[in-house]
């Protein structure tokens, strides 16, 4: 692969990594273990970008490095984490392999959803999902972990909503 | 939809939910699993609803820098640098049992007697107090810097005791070769030359090898030093961040449990501390190292390392015949301009720099001010977004005579979900990086354009680049042209009279030349809030002067 072809490698995978990264989520949601393995996929793809066909799409091929990585991630903690079945993460994988609809729009929503959200609310979930605990956020607003996790839940199930609305709306048009 | 379709959609939300949370218990997963695997059609809407939070989880991963570019964050196109990366994980876990233990020792009191580093690190009140006593260091340099209760002066010994930093950068050297860099607003407990507490603010350490073991304690992280150079923010939402530049530390989390912790961190690594060590996005702005300033882990670039001294240039006429070989001398120079790091660093760290155009290209010229002048390893077929790393010279360059200045464009950062405009992708904007690539000996170029840095060119043909280092190694001269067409403006090139936008920047290296050590960004629009990745308004003015 010459200079030309690396770079359109960057390129895609700068132009692509956010689909990788939601691959990895859909299989693995928790946080912290779901940018682990992102990373570690970041690199394996640079360690592999000189076997990479140019012709073929690129999603699928780093997914399946993904996929990998997951795999061996629920290995490694199959007796230690509460995890769905192992049959049940094959079948999860290749569905969500498979699905590409609204990837680049389902963002855009996002946005305008969240920006929909009270302010108070919308602090909430960015505070929380920038790494912020639960239990810390509990504390900031003098509210209990519980009652934090189900405001979390009720947000994360607003922005759904709002977000399936949008697209739908967005098809339509 | 059947109420019991109804109840199903609603218990499976509520497991969704359970994963994405954390919460989900053994039963959960189970009756998860059951559902997806009997309801075939229930995969779809769980992998949508899981994607909502994928998405949430994606939209805030970079929320400590929001403003970096591109929105989608550089793991990636950083990860070639690191020459770890193919063995890393196997060795971590090669390495575990070590690290345990390692760790164990260098608990305070764990180490035998004998042992150099246990005498000075462990927290026996007795040697702290004979090396209070004595002082184990000196504030070195400062910058811009306005202390909270006691003031410190430059030669000041440093004891056991907290430093308050209201704002600016304070360097400390301590006699074992440790050299501190505090950027305020901060606090650090000092408890002699091996341990530190960082109560709030940045700080970077410079750990040399005699100094191996210094520790470093926030609220929520122990950090043990293995021999590197690493940066600690601590007392912001969100728990304790490290990330390190050199060689590699180990960081715990205060309360984990000791099979889960401390994990190795290795140069190009960051990681949030908080209840677990979780990696986070490496960012080499992050932290103010060598050279002083304002600096914000929350905008790369937003804050350089030099206060703008010029909200113009003047682009003036090339005179005919320009030899392109590194020496100036054939130039019309009456639009240069020099510009430097705040002291004291502006001695060393500084740049001189003009521009001439005429109907075929445009010609930049500089002489930037370098201790490690042309290392820069960074090849043209690494990731565009690290071409500068090794050191190089930006400028970001608008042919647009439509759009004139200043410019209305922005990144997606700074959209708020709203669709790019024409302006905002415009091919006439144009990010232009100039760099000497040591290995192939080369004068490097990349193009790109609009604000979302699209239609990456490296190296094309047309342009022509030469650089000569000085005679006495403390920097160098550039000399390049870029042919019109390459900044997409052949049709309509500038001409004279025209106000368009312009910005330059430095990047400095290491001595490595692959690492990133601090910038200059100058010819900027005064007052103009915002960062230039995001938004054009803050360029400064290009004017392009006629001949007499």
């Amino acid at each position: 692969m010459d200079a030309s072809q690396h770079q359109q490698f960057a390129e895609r995978v700068v132009r692509n990594q956010q689909r990788v990264f939601r691959y990895i989520v859909s299989l693995v949601p928790n946080r912290a273990d779901a940018d682990e393995l992102f990373q570690q996929t970041c690199l394996t793809l640079w360690e592999n970008w000189e076997r990479y066909d140019l012709s073929l799409d690129f999603v699928p091929w780093a997914c399946g490095f993904a996929h990998n990585h997951v795999r061996n991630f629920y290995r490694k903690r199959e007796n230690s984490q509460v995890q769905l079945e192992a049959d049940v993460i094959e079948m999860l994988a290749i569905r969500s392999s498979e699905r590409r609809q609204h990837e680049d729009d389902k963002l855009a929503a996002l946005r305008v959803c969240l920006g929909e959200l009270t302010e108070r609310n919308r602090s909430v979930v960015e505070s929380y999902y920038s790494g912020m605990t639960v239990g810390q956020l509990a504390e900031q607003r003098s509210s209990s972990a519980n009652a934090i996790y189900k405001l979390l839940d009720r947000l994360r199930e607003a922005l759904h909503d709002c977000i399936a609305l949008r697209l739908a709306g967005g098809a339509a048009s | 939809m059947s109420v019991s379709a109804k109840d199903l959609l609603e218990e499976l939300r509520r497991l969704a939910n359970r994963m994405a949370d954390g919460t989900a218990t053994s039963d959960d997963a189970a009756r998860l699993s059951a559902l997806l695997r009997e309801r075939p059609e229930l995969r779809d809407v769980y992998l949508d609803f899981v994607d909502t939070h994928a998405a949430l989880c994606w939209e805030f991963r970079n929320q400590d820098h929001s403003l970096d570019m591109p929105r989608t964050g550089a793991v990636i196109v950083d990860s070639p640098r690191s020459p770890w990366a193919s063995n890393w994980l196997p060795w971590a876990v090669a390495f575990v049992a070590a690290i345990v233990a390692v760790v164990t020792l260098l608990r305070p009191g764990a180490l035998p007697d004998h042992e150099m580093a246990l005498e000075v690190a462990n927290d026996k009140p007795a040697a702290r107090e004979s090396i209070s006593g004595e002082g184990f260091g000196q504030l070195a340099r400062t910058s811009a810097v306005r202390w909270r209760d006691a003031a410190l002066q430059i030669g000041d010994r440093l004891k056991a005791g907290r430093v308050k930093l209201a704002e600016g950068t304070a360097e400390f050297d301590f006699d074992n070769g440790v050299r501190m860099v505090l950027t305020g607003p901060a606090e650090i407990e000092l408890r002699d030359a091996m341990h530190a507490w960082l109560h709030s603010g940045r700080v970077v350490f410079r750990v040399p090898p005699p100094a191996t073991g210094f520790s470093l304690e926030t609220k929520e992280a122990e950090i043990i030093d293995l021999g590197t150079v690493f940066g600690v923010e601590a007392g912001s939402q969100g728990g304790c961040l490290m990330q390190v530049y050199e060689g590699e530390v180990l960081a715990s989390a205060k309360g984990e449990a000791l099979e889960a912790s401390p994990r190795r961190v290795l140069q190009g690594e960051a990681v949030r501390v908080n209840g677990g060590v979780h990696t986070t996005d490496f960012w080499p702005e992050r932290f103010v190292r060598l050279l002083p300033g304002p600096d914000n882990p929350a905008g790369r670039g937003a804050y350089p390392y030099n206060v703008s001294q010029f909200d113009a240039v003047q682009i003036v006429p090339a005179p005919a015949n320009i030899t392109v070989d590194g020496d100036l001398s054939d130039w019309n120079l009456s639009g240069r301009f020099r510009t430097s790091c705040e002291p004291p660093y502006g001695e060393n760290y500084h740049l001189e720099a003009a521009m001439m155009y005429d109907e075929r290209q445009l010609y930049i010229g500089a002489h930037v001010g370098d201790p490690y002048p042309l290392r820069s390893q960074i090849r043209p077929t690494e990731p565009a977004a690290r071409h500068g790393a090794g050191g190089a010279v930006a400028l970001r360059i608008s042919t647009d005579r439509q759009a004139g200045w200043p410019l209305t464009a922005v990144g997606d950062g700074e959209r708020n979900g709203r669709p790019a405009s024409p302006a905002d992708l415009s091919d006439k904007l144009s990010f232009v990086v100039l760099w000497f690539c040591e290995p192939e000996q080369k004068a490097c170029i990349h193009l790109r354009h609009g604000m979302d840095l699209h239609g990456v060119q490296v190296n094309p043909t047309g342009y022509q680049g030469v650089y000569r280092k000085d005679a006495d190694g403390r920097g160098y001269t550039l000399e390049y042209t870029i042919p019109w067409q390459l900044l997409n403006a052949a049709d309509d090139p500038p001409r004279a009279g025209d106000e368009l936008a312009a910005m330059w920047l430095v990047h400095w290296s290491d001595p490595a030349g692959r690492n990133w050590q601090g910038q200059l960004i100058d010819v900027m629009k005064p007052n103009e809030p915002g960062w230039n990745f995001l938004r054009a308004a803050t360029w400064g003015k290009a004017i392009y002067v006629g001949n007499p």
